[in-house]
């Protein structure tokens, strides 16, 4: 009889790394497996942005934990992923954001982030780099950035370090279920294990499938691009009180724009393709917050996967009817909150009392299954 | 759609005063400007005597050649010049300028080590065994305010790779090449290449590959061809059957030797964008990067404003020697746009704040 972990995670992310990582060090056999290389999607091409100020509100309280594990990442991951904590700022250029950004930040700011009105004079004390035209930001100081493709870098030592069993470059196929636990079917062989947990991005949705569970995850494809590098132009991260925008300068100079403006992608071939005119967009809007910016060049732009479920909150929980599975994904702003939601699974995973509420699916599934009677 | 250039690194090689050798043919012929003399030329391929030969025609002084290539390579490439008279009349020509001049010319050597404080001050040239690694048993030093070096060409195969069509690996090609059928049609059907982003085989093929590609993709678009097309189509195979075997020769003089990028010093700068060393690279692997661009990611190579197009092919190399993989499985940088930096102000133009199409917000 071959090898049978205590827990099998499907998807090399932030979350199933997380989760791996925590559940080892709680004292289980883990192997994680990862079709392509660690933090390679989602987890390694996005904006790095660690804001509370385009959290979605319920997930306010997770983000804050998570925003305070990120800070301190060099010590419970034991390495370094670029993070910077500095001031944020959302910005309004009229009377019809500023009535958006009050009545947003005032949610915001009920949930516990700490995010304080200020005047267009105050924010360019905040930030000297934003146009003359704001008249009002959110200012939040509990913000910053990661270096997102530095993720893959720290988390493979750390797994390394938690002697996490990982396999890259190992696409699962299937899942069997038995009495005794789960086969994984793998492209050189059968993993056997005896709980699961599936993380795999916006492809959690094919991987319920293996189990008869169906979940539709939407695929939203952000948009992003890079500078060359370039003398200081900001020193804060700068976001759109109504709409898309996320702005920050790295220390080596680069500048990365982001904020979710839409490209085309195919989850099911991985191929993403930038629209000129969203990017041409996103940039002058960039251009019109930060105005220095627009003698840099533009070095690249690129896509990556965002997970959506229907309500637009996490699916991170215990899998109903399949005892040992669990999901972990689709959580918005993952980047910021991953880590913690990753953190509270491993928790529920080692039969602890996770210390907030999961997100379990079933909510979703219901809603599945009162559309299909209608 | 071009090529690059290649230069595999050495120590010294991000001094100013060491440009690239195919570089120096534009500088040369279209700007007409003399490099600094003295000059060391360096490197390998039939570029590096008539760079030689253009300098001293120019009026500048070369003060040595090292090619990476013996005499006896060149002398390989004797039966399938034979075959182009034009070529071999070419090269006796430039042979005979440099010999005139009195120019050392160091067969089967390398530059070792360019050395300067402020800019290039002397270049250390040593002799190489047949598969282009240095053999440590003798040193010449020049001092040179100029190094040209060029280790052959990269195929510029940016456009199909962006466009995710399919893929090869060819060291005698030069690199990755889009995948062709005989008539130049790439795996997306009304895409088609040619050229040296096709595959370097040199000015002739280019110029019947290129026609042959063109009456394809009219004849495909259903256009109306002249009525001697298909002769046009026989006489273009021919022309670049008949010159294949000179032009195959000359690309592998061209292509990159893997122990030449083997014995690159740790401590030397790979990724001149990014200033990554080769001990980075090396140390990266160890930590567990298993393709090119996970490689990117923990070190940041080719992430700077040549998005690896300079140093692409060596570092890929260099992944492939550590892993003992070949080319194909260590792969390519994913291509994105734009092909070129491009500057902001460029892109954006002028608008008006209201006219920016901003997306609604995610929702709260």
């Amino acid at each position: 009889m071959s090898h049978v972990f205590d827990l099998a995670v499907v998807g090399g992310g932030i979350l199933g790394a997380t989760t791996a990582l925590f559940c080892a060090r709680g004292g289980m056999t883990v192997v994680l497996l990862e079709r392509g290389a660690l933090c390679r999607e989602a987890s390694g091409v996005n904006a790095g942005t660690l804001t509370m100020q385009m959290t979605r509100v319920a997930l306010i309280p997770y983000a804050l934990k998570a925003h305070g594990m990120w800070s301190t990442a060099s010590q419970w991951l034991g390495h370094d992923v670029g993070v910077r904590i500095c001031d944020g700022l959302s910005l309004a250029f009229t009377k019809d954001e500023a009535e958006i950004l009050s009545f947003r930040a005032e949610r915001r700011r009920e949930a516990g982030a700490p995010i304080s009105i200020i005047s267009g004079k105050a924010a360019k004390e905040v930030e000297p780099g934003i146009s003359d035209g704001v008249l009002l930001a959110g200012h939040c100081k509990v913000d910053g950035f990661a270096n997102a493709y530095l993720t893959g870098l720290a988390y493979q030592r750390a797994l390394h370090e938690a002697d996490v069993s990982l396999l890259e470059n190992r696409a699962v196929s299937g899942i069997e279920v038995s009495d005794l636990g789960f086969s994984l079917a793998t492209s050189t062989g059968t993993v056997r294990t005896r709980r699961i947990v599936l993380a795999g991005g916006v492809w959690i949705e094919p991987m319920l499938a293996w189990l008869g569970i169906h979940l539709p995850i939407k695929t939203l494809v952000n948009q992003l691009a890079v500078t060359e590098r370039v003398s200081p132009v900001m020193r804060t991260v700068v976001g759109i009180a109504s709409g898309l925008l996320s702005l920050k300068q790295y220390p080596h100079g680069t500048v990365v724009i982001g904020g979710g403006w839409q490209a085309l992608g195919d989850r099911d071939d991985g191929g993403t393709e930038l629209l000129p005119d969203r990017v041409i967009g996103n940039v002058r809007l960039a251009c019109h917050a930060i105005p220095d910016l627009a003698n840099a060049r533009l070095a690249r732009g690129w896509a990556g996967f965002e997970a959506e479920t229907r309500d637009a909150l996490p699916a991170v929980g215990p899998i109903p009817g399949v005892p040992g599975a669990f999901v972990c994904g689709s959580i918005h702003s993952g980047y910021t909150s991953g880590p913690y939601l990753a953190r509270l699974l491993a928790q529920r995973i080692l039969d602890d009392e996770p210390e907030m509420p999961l997100f379990p699916i079933d909510r979703l599934l219901e809603l599945e299954t009162s559309r299909g009677a209608n | 759609m071009g090529a690059y250039e290649r230069v595999v690194p050495f120590p010294g090689w991000t001094l100013p005063g060491v440009i690239g050798l195919a570089a120096s043919t534009v500088i040369l012929k279209s700007h007409r400007v003399i490099p600094a003399s003295p000059v060391v030329v360096a490197g390998c391929g039939p570029l590096l005597f008539a760079v030689s030969a253009g300098i001293i025609k120019a009026g500048g002084r070369v003060a040595a050649i090292a090619d990476l290539a013996s005499a006896r390579d060149w002398l390989g490439t004797a039966p399938a010049l034979a075959l182009r008279p034009s070529m071999m009349t070419q090269g006796l020509q430039w042979a005979a300028q440099i010999a005139k001049a009195r120019i050392p010319v160091f067969f089967q050597s390398t530059v070792l080590r360019a050395e300067g404080h402020e800019g290039l001050e002397k270049v250390i040239i040593g002799p190489v065994s047949r598969t282009g690694s240095p053999k440590p048993v003798s040193e010449a030093c020049f001092h040179a305010s100029c190094l040209i070096v060029g280790h052959g060409l990269v195929p510029g195969a940016d456009i199909p790779r962006l466009l995710r069509a399919h893929i090869r690996f060819d060291r005698d090609l030069g690199g990755h090449v889009p995948v062709l059928d005989s008539c130049g049609r790439t795996s997306i059907a009304g895409l088609y290449a040619t050229g040296d982003g096709s595959g370097i085989r040199g000015a002739e093929t280019a110029v019947s590959h290129g026609k042959l590609v063109g009456l394809t993709a009219a004849q495909d678009a259903g256009r109306p061809l002249p009525s001697s097309w298909k002769s046009e189509v026989d006489q273009a195979h021919k022309k670049i059957a008949h010159v294949r075997s000179a032009s195959i020769a000359m690309a592998r003089l061209m292509a990159l030797r893997p122990a030449q990028v083997d014995s690159i010093p740790s401590e030397t700068i790979v990724c001149r964008c990014e200033d990554v060393t080769r001990d980075e690279i090396d140390k990266a692997i160890d930590c567990g990067a298993r393709d090119i661009n996970q490689l990117k990611h923990f070190t940041r190579c080719g992430m700077g404003p040549c998005q690896g197009r300079m140093c692409g092919d060596v570092i890929q190399e260099l992944c492939a020697l550590k892993l003992s993989i070949d080319r194909q499985a260590v792969g390519q940088w994913t291509a994105r746009p734009p092909l070129r930096a491009v500057s902001l102000s460029d892109l954006i133009g002028t608008f008006e704040y209201d006219d920016i199409p901003i997306p609604n917000p995610a929702p709260l």
